[in-house]
């Protein structure tokens, strides 16, 4: 079985959520690009799952070679910290878009 | 009431207990106890992909058509516009999440057992799982909330 690359595995889960991100914003105030998402998916949400998923396989296949850290520790905190504070900006953009009408 | 629902929300709290299980494994883990984890952190990512196909079918192909209106036109038309459209896109973290808890898995054995660090990263990574995971039950009950309240408001 291939072996994993953790470095490049935790990269590209960190890239993937920010791109997630930054995809619901965009795709909240871009109609361009949420029809763009829609040609990918046929529906927007769809489209984004698409997306998420052959970055997340390009990111990885992009990092495979790189050197491993020492320790995961690091990587773990920056997946944590970016799914929190990527959650929070998500959840405070609708709060924001429903009060503002 | 709809089958595809049930099927999300089951595979989700499943997927759930599975990181629960691979949390409990590393917190004092040993290579029968690795290789468990391993096999529920595989079981877990299974089951959120799963919860993720059947979410977004019902998402795509009902949701959007029969209940959204519903909602939108009733007492809590946040319960749409605030927690579904949350629900939607962070869930998207979850499938990811749950396969960058197994790839560790899979990649290393002894350094969680000899490496603290090591172990506080799973089990970092999925109690974050658990966490959200329960949060998508939560959202999904405001969200039959905001579909009752507008019934309701109709019919009374």
């Amino acid at each position: 079985m291939m072996k994993i690359n953790s470095n490049s595995v935790i990269k590209s889960t960190v890239t993937v959520i920010w791109l997630i991100v930054a995809m619901t914003l965009l795709s909240e105030v871009s109609g361009p690009f949420k029809s763009l998402l829609i040609q990918i998916g046929s529906h927007h949400w769809i489209g984004k799952g698409i997306v998420s998923m052959v970055v997340f396989v390009v990111t990885y296949l992009l990092f495979s070679k790189s050197k491993e850290p020492e320790s995961i520790l690091s990587g773990a905190i920056a997946v944590v910290g970016s799914a929190v504070f990527g959650a929070l900006i998500i959840f405070g953009f609708f709060i924001w878009h429903f009060v503002s009408g | 009431m709809h089958i595809l629902i049930g099927i999300h929300a089951v595979l989700g709290e499943i997927g759930a207990l599975a990181f629960i299980w691979v949390f409990v494994e590393m917190m004092n883990p040993n290579l029968a106890g690795l290789k468990r984890a391993r096999a529920a952190a595989l079981l877990g990512a299974l089951l959120l992909i799963g919860a993720w196909i059947a979410g977004g079918f019902y998402y795509v192909t009902q949701y959007g058509a029969a209940v959204k209106p519903i909602i939108l036109s009733g007492p809590l038309p946040w319960a749409h516009s605030v927690i579904t459209e949350t629900k939607e896109h962070v869930f998207l973290f979850l499938p990811f999440l749950s396969l960058l808890s197994w790839g560790l898995l899979r990649r290393y054995q002894s350094e969680f057992i000899q490496n603290r660090n090591f172990r506080i990263a799973i089990l970092l990574i999925s109690g974050l799982l658990v966490l959200m995971a329960f949060s998508m039950a939560g959202m999904g009950f405001m969200i039959s909330s905001g579909f009752r309240a507008a019934l309701e408001a109709k019919v009374i």
